[in-house]
């Protein structure tokens, strides 16, 4: 078939929509599929401009393409008779986000009116859509609860062919990844003061701004934690982060509110160690099942802490939830060769 | 380019007998057929006629040969019930023949299709709330039905014919100001064609018309109404009777007995009872010899309901001094070919009846330049030749307008209203893409 993978692009930003679409494209091709990513540049600013940018993309057409699977909005609206949605999100801040600091739009007569036109706009269009699948429960729950469409879960797979391997059950907690205050590795870094045991913690990955480095440092200078934190404040390797997870204690990832259940989450299961997440940290809990992958954990250092110990403590138990994270991560099929024959109709 | 030209041609219509020279003088310049859904005799014409007895037989597929539907609207529902439905369907350059189309869809939806409901819906669509109470008032019983008032022209309905159409024309400037507030599409105002035959051998002597020897004669012609101001004319006349010449009014075209009475009753009372005649309905050939023995004309309008006017440009064709209001299209003639007066004043039509019935100089003097001035600004091959150029152009515009269209589909869908600033952003963007580029500032 030839399948056109459509998606946004702010020109110059590249983000995680972006390196699934194109390793979509590219998974694909070796699929045997003629596919290519088209992108529609989009800006949110100002809100005027959202409409626009909806009115853009009913206006396109795709002509010479079999197959048309958008990812995002708005560029979901793109009419073609033959259309399989993979939703990664929809916008926003006309749904859950309004009335929060994420809003956006601003709360006018005429802000109201934008937010009305992009639910009717979702309510409208996307059932043209034969098959809609969600890369996560969180987001098909939205799109049920707000635009009372259904749809399937497809959790999207690792982007790279990584062979994640599981060493020996370590003593260190590693948090890998961007490093943000949505992260919230803080968060962690706080937690480790009110452990009783001496497990550590290990924060690796590139921060986005210079404030949020030097809070995560002083809060280790402040409580005497340098021997118990470590701090690696650059871009992580796919061999260094293989290296990190195979001889971990666990993995923590506790983003807030994220739509995905996060990569580093399958990574460490694909490494049989066990997760821990937080109560509010959304879709994470995909594959972190408290007691049974990892922990749930509220989003408070000393339920964190408590986690940690429990885990330092029975080690035996660790790699068993391990063990566990990697069976279910292999039973929900998160692999391409699901994703290509579902979203081609060919499973 | 191929055409199919739409119009009641019944030889009773005004509007066939004015498109008829057009229609000919386009058949020079591309191929016309005449579409018509007429049940009774025509205008004679060398035009390729084709008659069907309902919209129901002609399908988009009917008209795809052709270039353009040329669409000739006017407010009576049995002329115009048929092309109306056929321009729902194919949409096609819409004449504006009327300002007000109000008379012909209250009875489009109230008596023909009896549904009050698309009536209230219509009002409200395109008036808004007032439009909406104007409409239930209109419905009630013993309520003001807006088409027997002046409140006809707050809604004059025109905007429904246009919806969608390629192109409009109107034969006045104020008219197309007036369309050009609603709609955005290509949009032309040219001038209504008209043309004469005067033929001296078939005037009928005074006699034959009742008009009396030796007195000036003063004519209106037309269906007589409240809006035609006669009841003015004859307050007028009763002031100026003393000071003018003999004279008798002559009062061509149908008119209600109740409102003829009353007429003849304010003439009684204005001292000129003698001196108004009520011929009503005239034949063809009266009507042209009451024009040729005509002195004066005086055709006064208001509120003004018409696009243009036919009766004007025939009695300016015939060399007449006219008095009109000063109003609508009629404000547009040039003012030494008609004499406008204050569409409110008595006083003012008394002073103008008075200047032109004192002195034959004055009325010779504007009737010559008023048929200098018709029969230039009125031809029908001009009138031909523009309106081909203007299909061409829209034609041109064509891919414009289908953006628009489907823009406007879209915003319709997901409840974008005429509220939102974000329309004004799209009209701005759709001008920035295929707007006139500004000038050149090089050399």
């Amino acid at each position: 078939m030839r399948i056109a993978v459509l998606n946004n692009c702010v020109p110059f930003l590249y983000g995680g929509a972006e390196y699934l679409a194109d390793a979509l494209a590219r998974k694909l091709q070796e699929f045997g599929h003629e596919a290519t990513v088209i992108r529609m540049p989009v800006r949110w600013d100002p809100p005027e401009r959202i409409i626009d940018h909806i009115l853009a993309a009913r206006l396109l057409r795709l002509p010479n393409t079999d197959l048309a699977i958008p990812l995002k909005f708005p560029v979901y609206y793109v009419p073609h008779p033959n259309k399989t949605l993979w939703l990664l999100h929809q916008f926003r801040q006309a749904y859950d986000l309004w009335g929060t600091q994420f809003q956006s739009i601003p709360d006018t007569q005429e802000g109201r009116a934008i937010r009305d036109v992009i639910r009717r706009a979702d309510n409208e269009y996307l059932p043209e859509a034969r098959r809609i699948y969600t890369n996560s429960k969180v987001t098909g729950d939205r799109l049920r609860k707000f635009n009372a469409i259904e749809s399937e879960v497809l959790l999207p797979p690792l982007l790279a062919d990584s062979a994640y391997r599981s060493g020996e059950t370590g003593d260190a907690i590693v948090a890998i990844g961007r490093v943000n205050d949505t992260k919230r590795q803080l968060l962690l870094v706080r937690a480790i003061k009110h452990c009783r045991t001496p497990v550590r913690l290990i924060v690796a990955g590139k921060t986005e701004s210079g404030a949020y480095a030097s809070a995560i440092e002083l809060e280790i200078r402040k409580h005497h934690l340098e021997a118990r934190v470590e701090f690696i404040d650059r871009f992580i390797s796919d061999e260094e982060k293989i290296e990190l997870l195979s001889g971990c204690l666990a993995c923590a990832y506790i983003p807030y509110d994220e739509d995905s259940y996060g990569y580093v989450t399958l990574e460490a299961c694909l490494s049989r160690k066990a997760v821990v997440t937080c109560t509010d940290s959304g879709g994470i809990d995909a594959l972190v099942r408290h007691g049974d992958t990892g922990y749930i954990a509220e989003p408070e250092p000393k339920a964190l802490a408590a986690a940690f110990d429990e885990l330092y403590l029975d080690k035996v138990r660790a790699a068993r939830m391990g063990a566990a994270g990697e069976e279910l991560a292999r039973s929900l099929r998160i692999n391409w060769e699901n994703v290509i024959r579902t979203l081609t109709g060919s499973s | 380019m191929k055409i199919a030209w739409f119009t009641p041609f019944s030889a009773n219509s005004a509007i066939g007998r004015s498109g008829r020279g057009v229609v000919e003088a386009l058949a020079g310049l591309a191929s016309v057929d005449l579409f018509c859904f007429d049940k009774d005799a025509l205008h004679a014409t060398s035009i390729p006629v084709r008659r069907f007895a309902s919209h129901r037989d002609i399908s988009p597929a009917t008209l795809a040969e052709y270039d353009f539907a040329v669409y000739n609207f006017g407010n009576y529902l049995p002329y115009h019930l048929d092309l109306f439905e056929v321009s729902r369907r194919t949409p096609g350059i819409c004449v504006l023949h009327d300002f007000v189309l109000h008379h012909f869809f209250a009875a489009y939806y109230l008596e023909h299709h009896r549904q009050s409901g698309e009536y209230v819906a219509a009002m409200e669509r395109l008036y808004g709330a007032p439009g909406k109470a104007a409409a239930l008032a209109s419905i009630a019983p013993r309520g003001q039905r807006v088409w027997e008032s002046d409140q006809s022209v707050d809604f004059p309905f025109f905007e429904e014919v246009i919806t969608g159409a390629r192109g409009v024309i109107t034969h006045s400037e104020f008219f197309r100001s007036r369309v050009e507030r609603v709609w955005a599409g290509p949009l032309r105002r040219l001038p209504l064609p008209y043309a004469v035959e005067r033929h001296d051998d078939k005037t009928l002597p005074r006699d034959r018309l009742g008009v009396e020897p030796g007195r000036l004669v003063i004519l209106t012609i037309g269906h007589v109404n409240p809006n035609k101001r006669v009841n003015a004319v004859i307050e007028a006349l009763g002031r100026v009777r003393a000071s003018v010449p003999a004279f008798q009014y002559v009062i061509a075209g149908p008119c209600p007995d109740a409102y003829r009475l009353d007429l003849e009753a304010l003439a009684r009372k204005s001292g000129v009872a003698d001196a108004v005649t009520f011929a009503g309905r005239v034949s063809d050939q009266a009507l042209h010899s009451l024009l040729e023995h005509a002195d004066v004309c005086v055709n006064l309008r208001y509120p003004v309901i018409e696009g243009a006017s036919a009766s004007v440009i025939e009695e300016m064709l015939y060399a007449k001094p006219v008095i009109v209001s000063d109003v609508g299209f009629y404000a547009e003639l040039p003012t030494d070919a008609v004499r406008k007066v204050d569409p409110h004043s008595v006083d003012h039509l008394a002073a103008a009846l008075r200047d032109l019935l004192g002195d034959p100089a004055p009325r010779t003097a504007m009737g010559a330049r008023a048929h200098e001035f018709a029969a230039e600004e009125f031809r029908s091959d001009r009138y031909a030749a523009q309106l081909l150029e203007f299909a061409k152009e829209i034609r041109r515009a064509q891919p414009i307008l289908a953006v628009t269209d489907r823009l406007a589909a879209e915003c319709a869908r997901i409840g974008v209203t005429s509220s939102m600033s974000v329309l004004d952003g799209l009209a701005a963007t759709l001008e920035e893409l295929f707007g006139n580029p500004p000038p050149s500032t090089s050399r």
